[in-house]
């Protein structure tokens, strides 16, 4: 890691150099990230990256662009400024952008966001990949694949209108899936930013991962037809959190949400608050303050099934006539460019009352799922969507996890998955994966009516 | 030091610190893009990145490490962490590469008209002639989002080998996406498209550009005004056009067919493959008429290249020959693994990813038919030209492709009776042991093809001749 008065000083030389052109946002990061990859239950690479990047948004009478500068030096600052600048002047003005965050409160307060024994973290990570590892097969699984992920970054933002601020953070990730046969597999995630009991997270994982797998094996072709499904909070985040995402004003003007105009409408059943909460102690996505210096905060998105509010940074407060909430990211927008837009940070679905057996229990035909992937959309205006679950799948027979079943695919709309949630779990629990890059606080969730189709040949 | 001999330096040093093999790749890669929604611009930048990636072997375990320091000093430094990672993994099945032709070349992409030398105002302009066009043509009412964006990539690269390979590559890709919500009598339709080219400016000056974007426009505005949902109560005979061929060849046949899935090193991220329960060039996973191929060497294709980011020489690759599963996406290490060459499959979408075994241009082969003549002999059927939704299972097998412009067969002849959201909804091998027939001719859309995590979405064109017919198909998947 570079010192933070060096990051400061080369976020203030292109702050300096761009503002007399326009409003400006200069964020600076150290990156320190890691990986270890593993199938066949072995590390097949372990992975290092290290980079120092400044990323540069500027605004000219309504022109915006944005550039990034790996490995910052005073010469290559001032080249990519003025490249910037001359390019932004090209352009058109957009009627998206209507100025930068002026007025600042304090950044949140996050607790648990950096954990200093990240630094120790690289030595010590083979060796508890081996114990979750241990811990899938002691479980059953024959052969294991996965991803560690562990990074540490260091933050400094500075904007045009008198913003400057700074903060460091740690990381971890792990996917683990086990197999039994190529057919019968389960999965486990572990997800956190403190440290504490880091080991025992992983293993937690493992054994989760192997145990679903064990579970799963022997499964058959599962029938075709409605059943209320039992998510897993793996699934959940991946389909609710789909729809929650659709909050955003940029996602409604593309047309790429079926929330459209519905603010104020009953959406959902009386059980369902979801918030976007960018402060929330030991998320993935949580941060003291946005892209423009807007301290993050909680904002209710669902309130008990109602729609309330979209996420926002300044300039789509505006627009909107409301303000930020603290939501405002520079993101890949597809490719060649980035876009300063609102976006979620972490999404946080407010645990219900029933246990995970009580979930299960009903006299309706139920299928509980563990894993999903490739959601996709045949209409993102209506929500119209198919997912294929993957790992173990169950039918729930009593009450209880029964016949392990197989290649089903949930062929759904969003609008009416979250209209039949009829059962809510108490734990929540992060989720955050290769299927779910948006961090998500979520319990286990039960949704009635849900089809289920197959392949016909 | 020019970055050359730093390369080469880094390599040195790998090599006096005891590993057994040592990779450095410097890439350094600008793209640009502009979008536009409903004639405003939304967003426009461009990213440039410069680096090196550096892969070590030692004591059998593999390390990645990048940089985008080119300073002697830090390039050391990474060698050096990345000796000590491969170390650390303490492997127990030792990683080995396959042993393959030491290279020293170049190549690059032809170009005409370099991107860099166009100015920003003039991408911009030629992309609001396609906002001009479309609102020429169209009420805002029948098209009520409409979105366009050109993204350009430019790339030099210098890949080194402690064995001695050296390649450098100049590199240019230009490619276009549309997006458009479509409103007619029966309803909002939305589709997604995308062209793409190794090429340089003159790709995006030529008519066809602005051409795609109003027939896709046309084609999308006569689902919404005219399509009908459709029960088909018996199997059909159904056609689909390129693009359908296309993606089904991509997810159907080529992500089955790469070697590190098949071996499981995917199988927390991408998955693996049901070509892992059988026997490559014996077992037959198609009809005699389905040969599927993949070919990087095709000029001006979205996914040109003529030696990998390992070094070794591109060459098409049969996955499905007459039917029969035939040949696997190989790098040196899934290769090394199984004791035979790599076939030249490996890459990398920047200097920080690890090249792994990729597609290319993936597409059935042509066959010897007209599309007159694939249509004529049938009664009742549907022809389905392209695709809103797709998803497959991680072993790419379960697939699900929901048609856009999709019109009934009747009689021999395609009818303007537009059919809405057929879905095909079949297994790999159901659906590719359908297939009687495909027309002549050679289709392709740009994709970018994702695996692997961190994510590498890499440059594809999925492709395939004018039509494939494909016989008795169940539509609409398993409903009860």
């Amino acid at each position: 890691m570079t010192k933070l008065e060096d990051t400061l000083s080369l976020v203030n030389q292109a702050l300096k150099l761009a503002s007399v052109h326009g409003e400006v946002i200069v964020r600076g990061q150290d990156v320190l990230r890691h990986q270890i990859r593993i199938s066949n239950s072995e590390i097949d690479i372990f992975k290092q990256w290290k980079s120092k990047t400044l990323a540069i948004f500027v605004a000219i009478k309504g022109r915006i662009g944005t550039t990034e500068v790996l490995n910052p030096t005073s010469k290559n600052i001032r080249t990519r400024v003025n490249q910037l600048v001359s390019f932004v002047r090209g352009l058109q003005p957009t009627p998206l952008f209507k100025g930068l965050q002026k007025e600042f409160k304090s950044p949140s307060e996050v607790k648990q966001l950096y954990d200093k024994r990240i630094r120790d973290f690289p030595e010590q990570a083979p060796g508890m990949v081996e114990a979750a590892l241990g811990a899938a097969q002691k479980a059953g699984a024959k052969r294991t694949a996965g991803t560690l992920f562990f990074d540490e970054t260091q933050t400094h933002l500075a904007t045009s209108e008198g913003f400057s601020g700074d903060y460091r953070e740690s990381s971890y990730r792990m996917t683990l899936r086990s197999f039994i046969d190529p057919e019968s597999s389960g999965q486990g995630i572990a997800v956190g930013r403190a440290l504490d009991n880091v080991e025992g997270q992983l293993s937690r994982a493992g054994q989760e991962s192997g145990e679903i797998a064990s579970l799963a094996e022997g499964g058959k072709q599962g029938k075709p037809g409605k059943y209320d499904l039992v998510l897993h909070p793996t699934v959940a985040a991946s389909i609710l959190g789909a729809l929650v995402k659709g909050a955003n004003p940029l996602s409604i003007l593309m047309g790429m949400s079926p929330l459209k105009d519905r603010i104020g409408q009953q959406l959902g059943p009386e059980m369902v608050t979801i918030w976007d909460d960018g402060a929330i102690q030991n998320g993935l996505g949580s941060a003291p303050f946005d892209f423009e210096g807007t301290p993050t905060q909680r904002t209710p998105i669902f309130q008990n099934g109602t729609l309330q509010k979209l996420v926002h940074n300044a300039s789509t407060g505006r627009i909107m006539k409301t303000t930020s909430t603290g939501n405002c990211q520079l993101v890949p927008f597809y490719l060649g460019s980035k876009i300063v837009r609102p976006g979620p940070t972490n999404l946080v679905f407010k645990g219900g009352s029933q246990s995970f057996d009580e979930l299960l229990e009903s006299s309706r035909p139920t299928i509980y799922v563990t894993s999903n992937w490739y959601l996709r959309y045949t209409s993102y205006i209506e929500g119209t969507f198919s997912t294929i679950p993957r790992d173990g799948m169950f039918l729930i027979e009593k009450g209880e996890i029964g016949q392990p079943i197989q290649k089903l695919r949930i062929t759904d709309n969003l609008l009416r998955m979250l209209e039949n949630i009829d059962g809510l779990g108490r734990e929540v629990q992060q989720i955050r994966w290769w299927e779910v890059l948006t961090p998500t606080f979520i319990p286990f969730l039960r949704i009635k009516d849900v089809p289920m189709t197959a392949a016909t040949q | 030091m020019t970055f050359y001999e730093k390369v080469l330096h880094g390599i040195e040093f790998g090599t006096s610190l005891g590993a057994e093999y040592t990779e450095l790749r410097y890439v350094q890669t600008v793209m640009e893009s502009y979008r536009i929604r409903n004639g405003d611009i939304i967003s426009a930048g461009s990213t440039e990145s410069e680096g090196i990636g550096i892969r070590t072997l030692m004591e059998g375990g593999m390390a990645f490490v990048s940089t985008a320091s080119l300073a002697k000093g830090e390039i050391e430094q990474a060698v050096q962490t990345a000796v000590r990672l491969a170390r650390s993994t303490r492997r127990r099945s030792p990683l080995v590469l396959s042993k393959e032709q030491i290279v020293q070349t170049n190549w690059e992409v032809p170009v005409e008209i370099p991107f860099p030398e166009i100015t920003s105002d003039t991408k911009l302009q030629r992309l609001l002639e396609v906002e001009r066009e479309l609102t020429s043509v169209f009420d805002s009412g029948a098209l009520p989002i409409r979105s366009a964006m050109i993204v350009t990539e430019t790339s030099k690269k210098f890949l080194a080998t402690s064995e001695g390979t050296q390649i450098e590559s100049d590199y240019s890709l230009g490619r276009f996406t549309g997006m458009i919500t479509a409103k007619g009598a029966k309803g909002s339709e939305q589709r997604f498209f995308s062209r793409g080219a190794t090429a340089g400016w003159e790709w995006f000056a030529a008519p066809q550009f602005i051409e795609t974007f109003i027939d896709e426009a046309k084609a999308v505005h006569r689902v919404a005004e005219l399509a009908e949902q459709v029960t088909f109560e018996k199997p059909v005979d159904v056609i689909i056009g390129p693009e359908v061929a296309g993606i089904i060849a991509h997810e159907n046949c080529g992500h089955p067919s790469e070697a590190d899935r098949i071996q499981g090193r995917e199988g927390a991220n991408a998955g693996e493959s049901f070509w892992m329960d059988i026997d490559i060039g014996k077992t037959r996973v198609g009809s005699p008429a389905v040969t599927i191929i993949d070919n990087p060497t095709i000029p001006k294709s979205g996914g040109y290249y003529l030696y990998d980011d390992e070094g070794v020489k591109a060459r098409p690759r049969y996955l499905i020959k007459e039917g029969i599963a035939n040949e696997i996406f190989h790098d040196r290490q899934t290769a090394g693994r199984i004791g035979v060459l790599s076939n030249g499959s490996s890459r990398a979408t920047g200097f920080d990813r690890e090249p792994i075994p990729r597609m290319a241009n993936t597409y059935f082969a042509a066959g010897d038919y007209s599309v007159e003549e694939l249509v004529e002999e049938i009664k009742f059927g549907v022809f389905i030209d392209n695709f809103t939704e797709w998803n497959i299972d991680d072993r790419r097998y379960q697939s699900k492709y929901t048609g856009s412009l999709a019109r009934i067969i009747r009689n021999g002849e395609v009818t303007d009776e537009y059919v809405r959201r057929p879905v095909l909804e079949l297994t790999s091998r159901g659906l590719f042991e359908s297939v009687d027939a495909c027309a002549k001719g050679f289709v392709a859309d740009q994709a970018i093809c994702g695996k692997s995590d961190p994510g590498q979405g890499i440059a594809v064109w999925t492709a395939g001749p004018e039509a494939v017919r494909m016989r008795k198909i169940r539509l609409g998947g398993v409903q009860q």
